[in-house]
């Protein structure tokens, strides 16, 4: 009599198709006999089977798992547009060009002319947005679209249209609770939100409320198992900073946080625009919602929008408006606005060690 | 849902079918975010979705390797339905599955039970079955049937003394596998009835 192992052996053996030819006689002839073997049999033969698909699966999943990684960047982070300020065209162009064939009279003629024309455009578009120039850059997944019509062409361009888009954008707590603020380009029309960075992770977010014309959000994490922040370094500050202040801000143009600064260059933002000011520093489609900061890591704005056609003019929120803003809505004072001053007198790098903290990628499906 | 469907497409399957990546990895991205919103859209969290739409790819590559495989949907309808039904599986599996309408956003076809799904719920058990076995054991399983290592490789990697030892390892391990992944796969089976019956 064989022991339970030297028969799943055995059984083994068989289904592998191992078998002398000898034995395989005498096991046939008891699988006919014997019910149970034969179901321990195919029990084999069906786990057989499981490992097999197992391996095949595997293998699959890693392939896909390497397109993923491979089209990873395309799918999530269609950087959620700045709002871009985009002149007409100037008139640079034709009077450089026109000066060489036209007397010196003609030129100033031109020149009257079109000082004319500009002033017109400007006195013209003073009361309401230039929709043309004031374009908000919602910038599709458009190299995904026009990788696939390069690649096959033909394919029913329909099956890009209608689908949820995806955005990326820069945001940041105010409250340890979990309050934190963005653009409101960045989760306009947002059906989900998730914010993510080094230290918390991806957890999902909601708005709780927002203002167009400010530029402004307000969300809250959503999940119930957040513990909350260890801290909100930095002050909000209430009064107006002055151009010449050095400024910075940290956003996620791409997956990683990235640093720029600056300087004020104007108590005002596009056309005038009292709301906001007008700094120096690069920013790109992605740094839409970021904080702005002044040497004392103090809260002065929110990264919004920038200048097509000048370079390094971009726009932010004043923060005494967001203050205003959020006392507006805040009638029970369930948000504390941020007044802490551990980033006083500490040098650039420590600073942005502590606000990176609570500086987020956000990704929106909308 | 009598969707005709594009010559193009018919192309892009006879690619897929011939296993070009780079076909594969259009479609993979064409298609992404009308399951992943699907799912975000029905209770799921962003890891599952996009683990749900990997699996909806599996499957759809497998189905495409099936004799006398026919589709008469576009991709995309294809792709949705195969990553609902996934979804709806997974809910029941987490039960918290309750009788609220799931969210549409596109045409979906209702799926007979087939082979495929066998194969799912075979790898979903063996995948619970390896989880759940521990350390050497995993291991040495999946060296031995998955990745064909032979038992005297296995004997010195994992350091017995000699084969008999490792075979009877193996031997133990096989065993404790087995009971619990005809467990799983015996309950776990979600049947189409189920399905349909919410």
């Amino acid at each position: 009599m064989k022991n339970s192992r030297e028969i799943d052996e055995i059984i083994e053996r068989y289904c592998f198709g191992e078998l002398t030819p000898e034995e395989l006689r005498i096991f046939e002839q008891w699988l006919e006999n014997d019910p149970q073997m034969l179901a321990s049999v195919n029990d084999f033969l069906s786990l057989k089977n499981a490992f097999e698909n197992y391996r095949e699966r595997l293998a699959l999943k890693k392939k896909i798992e390497r397109i993923h990684e491979e089209v990873e960047y395309d799918l999530f982070n269609a950087p959620a547009p700045l709002k871009v300020v985009k002149s007409g065209k100037s008139s640079k162009v034709i009077f450089g060009k026109e000066r060489s064939y036209f007397s010196i009279a003609a030129a100033i003629s031109i020149f009257l002319l079109s000082a004319v024309s500009l002033s017109l455009w400007i006195f013209g578009n003073g009361s309401s947005k230039n929709q043309n120039a004031y374009r908000e850059l919602r910038r599709e997944v458009e190299k995904i679209k026009k990788n696939q019509k390069e690649i096959i062409k033909g394919i029913n361009a329909d099956d890009v249209k209608g689908e949820l888009k995806q955005f990326t954008g820069t945001g940041f707590a105010i409250t340890k609770d979990g309050y934190l603020l963005t653009s409101y380009h960045v989760v306009q029309d947002a059906k989900q939100i998730y914010i993510s960075n080094e230290s918390v992770g991806q957890l999902q977010a909601e708005v709780v409320y927002s203002d167009k014309s400010l530029d402004l959000a307000m969300l809250k994490i959503k999940e119930d198992s957040f513990p909350g922040f260890k801290e909100i370094p930095f002050a909000l500050k209430k009064s107006i900073s002055d151009p010449g202040e050095k400024v910075f801000t940290l956003g996620f143009p791409r997956e990683d946080l990235v640093f720029g600064d600056g300087s004020i260059s104007s108590y005002t933002g596009f056309e005038g625009d009292t709301t906001a000011y007008q700094i120096s520093i690069p920013v790109n489609p992605g740094n839409s919602g970021g904080p702005l900061f002044d040497n004392q890591g103090n809260l002065i704005g929110i990264i919004s929008g920038k200048n097509e056609s000048v370079e390094g003019a971009s726009f932010a929120v004043k923060s005494k408006w967001i203050n205003d803003y959020i006392n507006s809505k805040n009638e029970d004072s369930a948000i504390l606005l941020p007044n802490n001053k551990l980033l006083i007198g500490v040098d650039r790098a420590t600073q942005i060690k502590r606000l990176k903290e609570v500086v987020f990628i956000i990704r929106v499906f909308n | 849902m009598n969707q005709v469907q594009p010559v193009a497409e018919i192309q892009v399957l006879e690619l897929l079918q011939a296993g070009d990546d780079k076909t594969l990895k259009i479609v993979y991205r064409q298609n992404y975010q009308t399951v992943v919103s699907f799912i975000l859209n029905n209770g799921g969290s962003l890891q599952e979705a996009k683990d749900t739409y990997q699996e909806t790819i599996i499957v759809f590559c497998e189905k495409l390797k099936q004799d006398g495989f026919e589709l008469n949907c576009s991709i995309k309808t294809f792709l949705y339905s195969i990553g609902r039904r996934l979804w709806l599986k997974q809910l029941k599996r987490k039960s918290r599955f309750t009788t609220e309408e799931l969210n549409d956003s596109e045409d979906y076809l209702p799926f007979e039970e087939d082979k495929t799904d066998e194969r799912e719920e075979q790898f979903y058990a063996m995948n619970q079955a390896l989880e759940q076995l521990g350390e050497p054991c995993r291991s040495i399983l999946k060296d031995f049937y998955i990745n064909g290592n032979s038992m005297e490789e296995i004997t010195q990697k994992f350091g017995y003394t000699n084969a008999d030892n490792a075979k009877n390892q193996k031997y133990k391990c096989l065993k404790r596998l087995k009971k619990s992944f005809f467990e799983v796969f015996n309950n776990g089976l979600v049947t189409n009835e189920e399905l349909q019956r919410d």
